[in-house]
């Protein structure tokens, strides 16, 4: 996943909510309950982002290590890649 | 304290008063939230106050605002993307009322439930709308020809406003008049996009008269009234509407229901309306306003309450039958199961209902009176 970027689909609707946000997918009617590390990630996504860019931004918002911001990067990543939420 | 005192402090965002709350009383809290559909905005007040909540709290109150979110967002992209925009574009004008209009006053999605969307229909489109609902998958019940609904959605379509279309009789009690509603009619974001409403005024009008009509039922209709008098410009436009259809007597109500049972300060200009311009209350009026906001949650005070606003007796009686035994085609919409040619059986069932509720109205009361009487004895 290093150097990948990633950029979210266009067609899904996102809300900010307290403590995380929601995504709104029309055609298969189903909504995505993001947690407030996930919604961080879905906004840096929004403005097509690489993996290192995530994670930068990642421990300026939640001031954690690096190394904790990668792994949950990654696994936001793959979770929001399993649902489809990615554009390719 | 009053049982719900902390709940309303909570959702009214005066969350340092909970501080010393124990885990018992956020799970009391957090049983009365969920009875009053107000777990989202708790949530959500809670949360920007970084109020710390117990675990089992925070998780029910989370669930609360995240199914409302979830429930909102799906209804409103549906009706305000696919259906009204499409409506529009087809030529039918169409108003979003009171609750899903007022949806972007709140801080989010999640913090006011609703159950369907209210829509206020051109006169003379009913037919065409219907059909355009029906091209888009919608579908009606049996004898419900307003309600319609696709996967979960439900829209309620409305020709007239308080019902008076329905029960003539209640034009006596108050009455919004179409012509100036569509004529006041606004714009708003909902969604993502641009809909019509009814001007914050008429918002007002309706949101009281709707709350007095269902006993006061449920405290989400007073929290839409602090929303929309937060944002509120003109008090006195709302003030000549209220007088000019004769709705003073809601709007005071519910006035007082905020100042006196939520403890929330009016405008000065409001509070002057409430305790010196307004209406003058007789007593068995006052007796039954405060037994409305008493059970609100168990008796239905609110159509006897509403006929205090009529001041002919003869008149007042035609409202409260008509209210009580409405036109067969309004009563066998109760009992949906009914054979049409058997609607008079629908009559004896609607008096069999009234008894019963009646008897267990009186015997509430007494009940009541008697255990007043025993604790001050």
């Amino acid at each position: 996943m290093v150097g990948a970027t990633w950029k979210v689909r266009t067609d899904l609707v996102y809300r900010k909510l307290v403590n995380g946000g929601m995504l709104y997918d029309s055609a298969q009617q189903r909504v995505h309950h993001l947690n407030a590390t996930a919604a961080l990630v879905w906004e840096f996504c929004q403005e097509k982002r690489d993996t290192e860019e995530l994670v930068v931004q990642l421990c300026k918002s939640f001031t954690v290590e690096q190394e904790r911001a990668q792994r949950d990067v990654e696994a936001i990543l793959a979770e929001f890649s399993r649902a489809e939420l990615l554009q390719t | 304290m009053k049982p719900l005192a902390p709940l309303y402090r909570a959702a009214l965002g005066r969350c340092e008063e909970l501080a010393d709350l124990d885990e018992g009383e956020w799970a009391v809290l957090c049983a009365n939230a969920a009875g009053e559909g107000l777990e989202g905005l708790v949530y959500q007040r809670c949360s920007v106050a970084g109020l710390i909540l117990p675990e089992r709290a925070e998780s029910l109150l989370r669930m609360g605002y995240r199914e409302t979110a979830a429930h909102n967002m799906v209804a409103l992209q549906t009706a305000a993307g696919d259906v009204l925009e499409g409506a529009r574009r087809a030529g039918l004008d169409t108003l979003v009322i009171p609750g899903a209009s007022l949806l972007p006053l709140y801080p989010d999605l999640g913090c006011r439930p609703m159950d369907d969307i209210d829509i206020l229909v051109r006169p003379g489109q009913m037919d065409a709308l219907r059909d355009f609902l029906s091209a888009q998958g919608f579908s009606s019940p049996l004898r419900h020809p307003d309600l319609w609904q696709r996967r979960g959605v439900v829209l309620d379509l409305h020709e007239d406003l308080l019902n008076c279309g329905r029960i003539e009789a209640r034009r006596y009690a108050g009455w919004m008049d179409l012509e100036e509603v569509w004529h006041d009619s606004e714009e708003r974001m909902i969604e993502g996009t641009c809909l019509g409403v009814m001007c914050r005024a008429d918002e007002i009008l309706y949101t009281v008269v709707h709350a007095l009509r269902h006993s006061f039922r449920r405290l989400t209709w007073f929290f839409d009234l602090y929303f929309l008098l937060d944002g509120l410009g003109d008090w006195q436009f709302v003030q000549e509407k209220a007088r000019r259809y004769h709705l003073q007597r809601p709007l005071l109500y519910s006035l007082r229901f905020l100042q006196e049972r939520l403890d929330l300060p009016l405008s000065a200009e409001v509070h002057t309306w409430v305790e010196e311009e307004g209406v003058s209350m007789r007593r068995g009026e006052e007796y039954l306003l405060q037994c409305a906001w008493r059970d609100r949650l168990e008796r239905d005070w609110g159509d006897l309450l509403w006929s205090f606003n009529i001041s002919n007796r003869v008149q007042q009686c035609r409202f409260l039958l008509e209210t009580f035994f409405p036109s067969p085609s309004v009563l066998l919409q109760v009992f949906p199961y009914l054979p049409r040619f058997l609607f008079p059986l629908a009559y004896a069932l609607r008096l069999g209902q009234l008894v019963y509720k009646s008897g267990r109205h009186l015997t509430g009361l007494v009940w009541r009176d008697q255990q007043i009487d025993q604790r001050d004895n």
